[in-house]
């Protein structure tokens, strides 16, 4: 069972944005990598390109600064967003220290990381090794 | 919502500030493919005959391909399209980065400028808004720090993406480049000069459009195929472990690397130059890549002994061999510095060489003085090969039209007009194009699609690497064009008509669907029955492997005929001077030559294949099997003679 998402620190990531797009048509059946759960922040003058993921932190920030409840574990034990819950207010955004979640505008709805449902998209999609999935 | 079958182009009127779109129907994507097949054909239907390429009537065409945006692996691409300011004729030029994708996420599928402004414009694009926003404070800037202003204005538009000119092209330097994420650029023919006379400085794209695919089970299944094989293949590594620059040393010594201005086909200490030196000797910082590219055969390097902070994107095999080779600066940072300042100030590295060697070549048989002042500084320089300084200011002169540069700026044949004496033998070039760095004289498929090359002698617009048989997937392409792998040799002319008329084809499709030939054509890892599965499980438009070829020969044909109508005909598909006329020596002593005769047979056959008369004009029969004939009018070809 994969619990958690990890960059490998020996890879540099190229900045592709391959994983964007694989997550994106996966949760949204669209391309749109601004709604991606990985967030790769690129700096194009010095191309330095970087990923944000979720931790799926013990004691997650998100969940314990939702005013609503709205982020539980799933049957598989991942942290998710429940989107009836779910007012938009984006405080678990501000929270997470990673940088991991975002909001959907359009929907006025936080989405965060949920590896997937166990085959995760963007680390099969990332050409550089940069993600990785740790199994335990 | 946008529709998966169409191609929604926004029209933008400099003149008055107007814009409107236009949407193409699943017709004409079945016929154009989207991209540079929708580009062309508007060139055609809007830029009239003889139009002033820095005047009103031409336009500016920026088409990304038709599958950019998705996460087909090297489909980030951006087909750019104008009448050339270099050639009077059709020019395409194409850009990496992440501009594309951008334009794609605003909604829109491509777009056209139309007219100049009074005032320097940055067009900026969202989902909802086109906004003609003064440039007056960018204007002086390089490429790098007008993208990084722009970005920081619009910091409430994250990943907000710009493409721009640099200094070269508000000073209307003939080769001026469009450049995007920084260092991508759409290079050769100054189109970039062409947005210079439109004063446009940049246009910036924000989209929140996500793209749908129409059947995105099957796409997702090609994907994953041309995956497989983009990791499989040994050349798509090797291009991420050296990049393009990697193919110095193989040249050198199989006599193929334009030393000299063309004079020689190899040199000493090669490595020197070389990509695996960029590797191995500290100058590689870190590898980049283009939106959705699993390559990653772009890099970010730096100088190490010299010019101390000179950083930047690349260098290519282009931008090392025209400074390396072509002026004998056999100096990594040197190099680098040249590559550098071209970013910077916005020029096509390949034309800024070029030009240089002539000047270094002119002096040297003293029709230039082999001496020149910086008016600037009042620093003297020699005007020789080898003179590394001499190259790094003249780039600085050029695009600032200083004192020799001015001259320069024109390029080598106007360069070479007014200089007069036999200066115009060494001027490589062809309908006013400098030529890229790829020897013909003994790539005889390369030597044939340079000569029909309707924007000039360049390898961007057939690529056909296969004749060098290099690759297992090189000799399988040679042997399912002729039938037999034997015809994979360079030097052989057997075949070649075939063999440039397919990868003429193939680059079509390439940059309409907006692939990269790095993908498509050099490595062979995304063939045309993928690109014709991509296209079709993207769009639900049905495209078999046969359709996607003869959309690609009604594109070649539109783009001929564009040239036609301006009075081109036989005479001009020919190679440069100095590759007709003098030979040159690999390192076994083997001399090779291109000869009129020799061109002369390869082009016949050609032309039949096109179905083309003598004079290398469409046949009217042509033009009508392709649908053609509502778009080339009776008459377009006369040109009065």
């Amino acid at each position: 069972m994969i619990t958690k998402l990890k960059v490998n620190k020996k890879a540099q990531c190229v900045g592709c944005r391959q994983c964007e797009l694989a997550c994106s048509i996966f949760h949204e059946g669209e391309f749109s990598p601004w709604l991606s759960r990985v967030v790769i922040q690129r700096n194009e003058i010095i191309k330095l390109s970087k990923p944000y993921i979720c931790q799926q932190c013990k004691n997650a920030k998100c969940q314990s600064s939702c005013p609503n409840n709205a982020i539980n574990p799933d049957k598989n034990g991942i942290l998710a967003v429940n989107l009836e819950l779910c007012d938009g207010c984006g405080i678990c955004i501000k929270a997470c220290p990673f940088r991991a979640m975002g909001m959907d505008n359009i929907k006025q709805k936080a989405y965060k990381c949920d590896l997937c449902n166990g085959e995760v998209k963007c680390v099969k999609a990332c050409p550089a090794n940069v993600l990785i999935a740790e199994e335990v | 919502m946008r529709k998966v079958n169409e191609c929604v182009v926004l029209h933008v009127n400099l003149e008055d500030k107007s814009h409107f779109t236009e949407v193409f129907n699943e017709e004409d994507m079945k016929k154009y493919l989207g991209g540079r097949g929708i580009a062309s054909l508007i060139l055609y239907r809007d830029v009239p005959k003889n139009t002033d390429p820095y005047g009103q009537d031409n336009i500016l065409v920026f088409a990304p391909g038709t599958l950019v945006g998705t996460n087909a692996p090297t489909a980030g691409r951006t087909t750019v399209i104008g009448k050339s300011p270099a050639t009077g004729l059709f020019m395409k030029a194409n850009m990496g980065g992440h501009w594309g994708a951008e334009l794609k996420y605003t909604g829109y599928d491509a777009l056209v400028i139309h007219g100049n402004s009074k005032e320097w414009v940055n067009l900026v694009i969202t989902d909802n808004e086109i906004l003609f926003e003064s440039a007056d404070c960018y204007l002086g800037l390089g490429v790098q720090e007008t993208t990084e202003q722009i970005e920081e204005k619009y910091k409430d538009m994250p990943g907000i993406s710009v493409c721009c000119i640099g200094q070269s092209g508000e000073n209307l330097v003939k080769y001026a480049g469009i450049f995007n994420s920084m260092y991508n650029t759409a290079a050769r023919g100054g189109l970039g000069t062409v947005m210079g006379a439109k004063k446009i400085k940049a246009i910036s794209c924000y989209g929140r459009t996500g793209i749908r695919l129409h059947d995105t089970k099957k796409y997702l299944e090609v994907v994953e195929y041309v995956q497989q094989k983009i990791k499989n293949i040994g050349r798509c590594t090797y291009y991420k472990e050296y990049g393009t620059a990697g193919g110095m040393i193989g040249l050198n010594e199989s006599g193929t690397l334009p030393v000299r201005n063309f004079q020689a086909g190899n040199m000493d200490n090669v490595y020197d130059i070389s990509g695996q030196a960029i590797m191995e000797q500290g100058n590689f910082l870190r590898w980049e890549s283009c939106f959705g590219c699993t390559i990653s055969c772009k890099r970010y390097c730096k100088t190490t002994t010299k010019y101390i902070g000179t950083e930047s994107g690349g260098p290519e095999y282009e931008t090392i061999s025209v400074f390396g080779a072509g002026c004998e600066v056999v100096d990594m940072d040197a190099c680098l510095r040249a590559n550098y300042l071209t970013n910077v100030y916005g020029l096509d590295c390949i034309s800024t060489g070029a030009v240089i060697q002539w000047a270094m070549e002119t002096a040297e048989n003293g029709l230039l003085p082999n001496k020149f002042t910086d008016p600037a500084t009042g620093i003297e320089y020699n005007l020789e090969f080898g003179n590394a300084e001499a190259m790094l200011i003249l780039i600085d002169m050029i695009a600032f039209r200083r004192g020799i540069g001015d001259l320069l700026a024109e390029g080598v044949k106007i360069a070479s007009e007014r200089v007069g004496g036999e200066s115009w033998k060494w001027a490589v070039e062809s309908k006013g194009l400098e030529q890229s760095r790829v020897e013909t004289r003994n790539s005889k498929a390369y030597a044939l699609a340079f000569a029909t090359n309707p924007r000039g002698p360049d390898h961007l617009y057939g690529q056909p690497m296969a004749e060098g048989g290099f690759s297992p997937e090189m000799r399988a392409i040679i042997k399912h064009i002729t039938g037999d792998e034997k015809y994979a040799v360079p030097g052989s002319t057997e075949m070649k008509p075939e063999i440039v008329v397919w990868h003429e084809e193939s680059y079509v499709m390439t940059d309409a669907l907006g692939f990269c030939s790095r993908a498509t054509l050099s490595t062979y890892a995304i063939l045309p029955e993928d690109m014709a599965m991509l296209f079709e499980s993207g769009t639900g438009i049905k495209m078999s492997e046969d359709d996607i070829f003869e959309s690609a020969r009604r594109v070649i044909n539109l783009e001929r005929s564009f040239n036609m109508r301006e009075g081109v005909r036989r005479a001009s598909d020919t190679l440069p001077w100095r590759l007709m006329n003098e030979s040159i020596k690999n390192p076994k002593g083997d001399r090779s030559m291109n000869s009129t005769e020799e061109l002369n047979n390869m082009l016949d056959q050609y032309y039949i294949i096109r179905e083309w008369d003598e004079t290398g004009l469409p046949l009217l029969g042509t033009i009508k099997k392709y649908g053609l004939d509502t778009i080339i009018r009776e008459g377009d070809y006369d040109n009065g003679n």
